[in-house]
């Protein structure tokens, strides 16, 4: 054998054991891929089966999905819309808030000076207190004083009714002599009688007109003199002829007053002097 | 050349080894029908 069939054999050797060396590799370390698609496949078909069931579940959970988007835009509205009147509401509430603490630090200035005047009313409390324990005990002396008071207006009440009594009983004593001195044609005034028993102020006055009796002498005079120059009824005045063509003065006689005017008298004679008659002209005078 | 032709030369190292290829040759055959087998691309 030639030297290069000999190589050749070598070659040949080494080239048959190199095939059976990667053929057994391949046969020990093979992957059945024929099995592995056909797991593959399976795999993919279910899941193929799974996404259309996934799709569908996705399109069931996207209606349901925008079912809830619609639903939470609606409520987004509604709840912006209530946000809206819910801040209205929360700038009024703060408003009022404002309103309400500057009420509130108003009503505790107030309350503050409600305290220190209840403090102040609480001292004019305890003054007042004193006062009206001093006052009540002044009312108790005074309710004293008053009661013996009553008891002394009683007294004097029960002696009022025995003076009225009294009294009705003079009256009607006083009426009886009233009656008796105006039968006897005396004052019962007690002023008139009270000036009577004063002298009769001195007047001069002349005899105006005569009143005679059924014996022809002089009953009753008129007078000019009258209550204007102080004369009152009972004042005795003395009539008096004054001397005239050189005969004396002559006293005539006594009259008193019985009625009087302003400017005037009724006098009725008391006495007559024996020499003379009294007439017409004749003086009158209360100063002798 | 004509004496090798008309008497048989005795067996020596060389036809070993072609017999070793040989039989290299055919295992590795024999594993290449096994995985053809298995695709079922083989006597089907």
């Amino acid at each position: 054998m030639s030297f290069v069939g000999k190589i050749l054999v070598v070659v040949q050797l080494v080239l048959s054991v190199l095939f059976m060396a990667l053929a057994g590799a391949v046969f020990a370390v093979h992957t059945n891929w024929k099995t592995k698609y056909e797991t593959q496949t399976t795999a993919l078909d279910g899941a193929q089966k799974d996404v259309s069931n996934m799709r569908a579940e996705l399109d069931s959970v996207k209606q349901s999905s925008q079912k809830s988007v619609d639903d939470a835009k609606a409520q987004v509205g509604q709840l912006s819309e209530q946000v809206q009147n819910l801040t209205a509401e929360m700038a009024a509430l703060r408003k009022k808030n404002n309103e309400d603490q500057l009420e509130l630090q108003t009503q505790v200035a107030l309350a503050e000076t409600k305290a220190r005047e209840a403090v102040f009313r609480a001292t004019e409390a305890d003054e007042q207190r004193a006062a009206n324990r001093a006052l009540q005990t002044a009312l108790d002396e005074v309710a004293a004083k008053l009661r013996q008071n009553e008891d002394e207006r009683f007294g004097q009440k029960v002696e009022y009714e025995n003076l009225k009594q009294q009294y009705n009983t003079d009256l009607v004593a006083l009426a009886y002599l009233k009656k008796i001195v105006k039968r006897h044609g005396l004052e019962t005034d007690p002023k008139i009688v009270a000036k009577l028993a004063e002298p009769p102020p001195p007047v001069d006055g002349l005899v105006k007109d005569v009143v005679l009796d059924r014996s022809n002498s002089p009953k009753y005079v008129e007078i000019t003199v009258g209550s204007d120059d102080g004369l009152l009824v009972g004042h005795v005045m003395d009539v008096m002829r004054t001397g005239v063509d050189g005969k004396d003065p002559q006293y005539l006689g006594k009259i008193r007053v019985i009625d009087l005017r302003p400017d005037g008298a009724v006098c009725e004679v008391l006495s007559k002097a024996k020499n003379g008659i009294i007439e017409v002209g004749d003086n009158v005078t209360t100063k002798l | 050349m004509s004496q090798r032709n008309s008497e048989s030369a005795p067996p020596d190292i060389y036809v070993g080894l072609l017999f070793v290829s040989l039989a290299a040759v055919i295992t590795g055959i024999i594993f290449l029908m096994l995985e053809l087998r298995s695709y079922n691309m083989l006597f089907s």
